[in-house]
């Protein structure tokens, strides 16, 4: 071991062994910022900052089917577009945008159940083949039927928010703690779902889906409802993306967009819920610090993502997690 | 819906030239997957920047054939270059699959980014003039079916190579069982650097041909990409003749759609065939059978 290696180490151990010992102060501190955020920067960060909440929710539609699942799927970023254009098209048929934020997310999960019945018999590469024509096909759907989607022009979506509202306080801020609020629920949720039965029937099935079978798990059950579980929770993210954004339209929710959901996940770590949250600031902010670089800026993106994938595949979270663990 | 005479020879040749030259990306892939088991996300990048090099150097004013040379050589180089420097760090690592698909997918944002700053938008490679048939009724120039004919051509030399020589034996081997094939000898590394040489070359082979009979962009590559995971997804993984099968099956559907109901349901047709097959046969036309 390095000199080096050795400080470093050092300086580790007791940068941890400070943070457990104020566990309570710093966590205090973290949520007294997450709170007085809307307060403290200009409102293109704000925006940012949402948006990473957006994210943070999206990488559970990595971690759950990828992290614990084992399964290949790439179509969130279509998951994502069919709760975001239901909810434009609900509230549009009249619908009051909660519950219209509600039946996107059903309709998306029902949308990802009939494609997961047949899809989930297939895994590997397969299914990723699949989910992945499922994205493209959506995107070309949304080109080729203009009067039913706005085509590339795209859609407007309408606010959240009554007019009486965003009155006392701007839209942005009611957006923030919406979503803040949501973020954490979503965590909470999937924290308790993923160390629950279902998850380790997941993990199991995963490591060894012989055993799995051998010991009562319907493999095929789980991998429908964790496909399905995906596609809810992009339809929720979506439903919440539409009148945030207040603009839609079919790039936003191509190959791409599925890439950087699924980076999010793998960023933060595809076993560690918590670390979604260091997924989603990186999908976000990284290319928005890169942006005085414009023209090398995607080179940047990509060479990062290799790094990224060599050098911390536990992802962000999984990091921390080793060295809390330590 | 009526299909003249001139428009189904000129459905069908068209479908058959564009189905070659997908199906040396295609086996390609199928090649660095079966011997590697990586879902290589870059294939099609291969193929944009051989292209885009040969591209360049023309514009340099060194001759077409020359440049073809050195963008093939790039191609091998290049693919030797990913293996070395991003794949090889991922070998012996849990959920290698999903690591080496999204390693991949960076590679091919890079790519294409880089090619976009040197190149902007849209290329042609000038093709060498050996003039043109008439046939039935139509003129055709004589470059289309010699792409198609050089495309079959390196088919059939990859499938000699890898049933009669050694190293396309120990290709094999290696992608049959790693251990059994290192035991006797084979030298398992060398193997996959060459297999992502020669890969890369397939598919830059089908840059080329591309780059006369098309035109190039940036974002060629990951078309083709797509199109090739189609293929080989479709045509069933490991199987050769499945893989050629798929790549004629998806020419002809690209050709007809492209002609018979406009170019933009391209891509809709594809991916609508994909789904189609995967949801009744998820293992593929001919998967099982290698």
């Amino acid at each position: 071991m390095s000199r080096f290696e050795m400080l470093e180490r050092m300086v580790d151990n007791r940068l941890f062994d400070t943070i457990k010992a104020h566990q309570t102060t710093i966590g205090a501190v973290v949520v007294a910022i997450a709170v007085l955020i809307p307060f403290l920067v200009p409102s293109a960060l704000l925006f940012d900052l949402t948006l990473v909440f957006i994210y943070g929710m999206l990488a559970f539609s990595a971690i759950l089917p990828i992290g614990y699942a084992g399964q290949l799927i790439l179509a969130q970023g279509a998951f994502f577009g069919v709760g975001a254009y239901s909810f434009v098209k609900l509230t549009e048929a009249g619908l009051p945008p909660v519950v219209a934020i509600l039946v996107a997310t059903v309709f998306t999960g029902v949308v990802a159940y009939l494609l997961g019945k047949p899809a989930t018999r297939a895994s590997g590469i397969y299914l990723g083949i699949i989910t992945l024509a499922f994205n493209e096909l959506f995107v070309n759907f949304l080109e080729l039927f203009p009067d039913f989607t706005g085509g590339s022009t795209g859609l407007s979506a309408p606010s959240l928010f009554p007019s009486v509202m965003t009155g006392m306080i701007p839209g942005d801020v009611l957006y923030y703690y919406l979503l803040l609020l949501v973020y954490i629920g979503t965590v909470v949720f999937f924290y308790r779902l993923l160390h629950s039965e279902f998850g380790w029937a997941l993990l199991t099935i995963k490591e060894d889906p012989v055993l799995a079978e051998s010991i009562g798990i319907d493999a095929q059950r789980y991998r429908l409802l964790s496909f399905t579980s995906a596609g809810l929770i992009c339809g929720l993210a979506g439903g919440l993306f539409a009148p945030f954004n207040g603009y839609l339209s079919p790039p936003m929710f191509d190959l791409h967009r599925t890439i950087d959901i699924i980076l999010a996940g793998v960023a933060g770590g595809l076993t560690t819920p918590i670390g979604s949250i260091f997924g989603g600031l990186i999908v976000v902010l990284v290319p928005e610090v890169l942006r005085f670089i414009a023209e090398i800026r995607l080179i940047i993106y990509g060479v990062l993502l290799i790094l990224l994938l060599m050098y911390l595949p536990e992802g962000i979270g999984g990091w921390l997690r080793e060295k809390w663990e330590q | 819906m009526v299909v003249s005479i001139e428009q189904l020879v000129f459905i069908v040749g068209n479908g058959l030239i564009f189905g070659s030259i997908l199906a040396l990306v295609a086996v390609g892939l199928s090649l660095i997957f079966g011997v590697l088991d990586v879902p290589n996300f870059a294939q099609g990048e291969f193929a944009s920047v051989t292209g885009f090099v040969i591209v360049g150097l023309v514009g340099l004013g060194i001759g077409l054939v020359p440049s073809i040379i050195a963008g093939i050589v790039f191609a091998f180089v290049a693919g030797v270059a990913v293996e070395r420097l991003v794949i090889s760090k991922f070998y012996g690592r849990d959920e290698f699959l999903l690591l080496t698909f999204f390693a991949t997918f960076g590679i091919t944002i890079i790519s294409e980014n880089v090619l976009r700053q040197m190149f902007g938008g849209f290329r042609q490679i000038p093709g060498p003039d050996i003039g043109s048939i008439v046939v039935a009724g139509t003129s055709v120039n004589l470059l289309r079916p010699a792409a198609g004919a050089i495309a079959v051509g390196m088919l059939i030399g990859l499938y000699i190579f890898t049933r009669y020589t050694y190293m396309g034996l120990a290709m094999r081997a290696v992608a049959d069982d790693r251990r059994g094939a290192e035991m006797i000898g084979v030298n398992y590394e060398r193997i996959y650097m060459l297999t992502f040489g020669i890969g890369a070359v397939l598919t830059g082979i089908s840059g080329v041909l591309y780059g006369m009979l098309f035109t190039l962009s940036p974002t060629s590559g990951v078309a083709l990409t797509a199109f090739a995971f189609t293929i080989v997804v479709v045509g069933g993984v490991g199987s050769f003749f499945g893989t050629i099968l798929a790549s004629l099956l998806i020419g002809l559907v690209d050709s007809f759609t492209a002609t018979m109901v406009g170019s933009r349901w391209r891509f809709f047709a594809i991916f609508a065939v994909l789904f189609i097959v995967l949801v009744l046969r998820p293992e593929g036309l001919r998967g099982g059978s290698t």
